[in-house]
């Protein structure tokens, strides 16, 4: 097992979507997707990506405004009788009001559409940076800034679903001692097939934050069982993830097969926890579990005063 | 006769733009579902030739 080092990672902005987290250079043309708040290359403030899908969209109407002046101005000069005149200032001026009444209802609807199409026609640029990002990735691991290369791979992460930045990170996470503190994840970590490194971040991250078992892990672990009996200190890997499953009704219930298999590896307390639960909900299809506990409790914490009439 | 035609290419206008705000009203797109569409873009595998 390597040597694992201490580590503050650099907090991780909290936005309420991705997009949010793309900046753009409006000099360079390029996005950014990290923290810096200056282009490197032309020393600019970075602009967020939706304010510069604004400005395109605001140019747009900009210009149907124009070619609606336009016509009116044509109208008008082409008057020959002063009706025509008048015609063409009254209707022209009912159509500009009309203009900015449709605008002001209607126009943030557009924004949002505009946005859309921006992205569709910015994707190659976007994709573009973020390999750009994925080098400097390189260049710091090469150079052994695992930190800094964690804490890029993890931005990136929130753009691209692949099984290759999971891994990275898993492989980086790896290298630092996991504390209670940090802002992990697990969930988004889970790779298509089995890998024995997140494995052992996931026996890690057991230790500190155990809430971070879901669903998403839980079939996980169930699917390549086999696999990872193989490794060492299998069971009690399996035993602990059953025990983190322990925090919901449901899980118990979708997890059953596997809580009592591996009953054996729970640790004491997640054991008395279940052992709580079972005897509060032993008529709602839970007999085979309450079974297994009590038999479980009964050769190994018969003498245990916790245990006591908990069963 | 121009006059009439250029304030009715301008009421035409207009028009149009009404209409297509009003459609991409209907379509009313939340942040949710341009999120799921940079995700879409960013990650979908091009056939390549």
């Amino acid at each position: 097992m390597r040597k694992r080092i201490g580590v503050q990672f650099r907090k991780t902005r909290k936005t309420a979507h991705t997009f949010e987290r793309i900046q753009g250079c409006k000099r360079c043309h390029t996005y950014h997707v990290l923290w810096d708040t200056h282009c490197k290359n032309c020393g600019r403030a970075y602009t967020p990506i939706r304010q510069l899908s604004t400005t395109v969209a605001r140019r747009h109407v900009q210009t149907r405004f124009l070619l609606l002046g336009l016509f009116v101005c044509l109208a008008i000069l082409a008057a020959d009788t002063v009706l025509q005149l008048a015609l063409a200032f009254g209707i022209g001026a009912l159509l500009f009001t009309l203009f900015f009444v449709i605008q002001k209802r209607l126009g943030s609807y557009e924004k949002d559409a505009q946005f859309i199409r921006f992205l569709t026609s910015e994707r190659e640029t976007i994709k573009q940076s973020l390999v750009h990002h994925l080098e400097d990735i390189g260049a710091d691991v090469k150079a052994e800034r695992i930190k800094d290369a964690y804490e890029k791979t993890r931005e990136i992460g929130h753009f691209i679903e692949s099984d290759t930045i999971k891994i990275r990170k898993i492989m980086f996470l790896n290298h630092y001692v996991l504390r209670k503190d940090m802002e992990l994840e697990l969930d988004t970590l889970i790779p298509k097939t089995y890998d024995k490194d997140f494995m052992e971040y996931l026996r890690e991250v057991i230790k500190v934050q155990p809430w971070l078992v879901k669903k998403a892990v839980l079939d996980y672990v169930k699917r390549y069982k086999a696999q990872i009996l193989l490794l060492e200190n299998g069971e009690q890997l399996i035993g602990q993830v059953a025990g983190a499953a322990l925090r919901m009704k449901t899980y118990i219930e979708q997890y059953q097969d596997l809580i009592i298999e591996f009953i054996d590896y729970l640790p004491r307390e997640r054991l008395l926890r279940l052992a709580k639960m079972v005897s509060t909900n032993r008529h709602e299809g839970w007999d085979r579990l309450y079974e297994a506990v009590k038999q479980r409790v009964d050769t190994h914490y018969a003498f245990d005063p916790d245990f006591k009439g908990v069963l | 006769m121009l006059t009439y035609f250029l304030l009715f290419a301008a009421f035409v206008l207009v028009a149009i733009r009404f209409f297509k705000l009003l459609r991409l009203k209907r379509r009313n797109l939340s942040n949710a579902e341009i999120d799921q569409h940079l995700h879409v873009l960013l990650n979908e595998k091009r056939d390549r030739p």
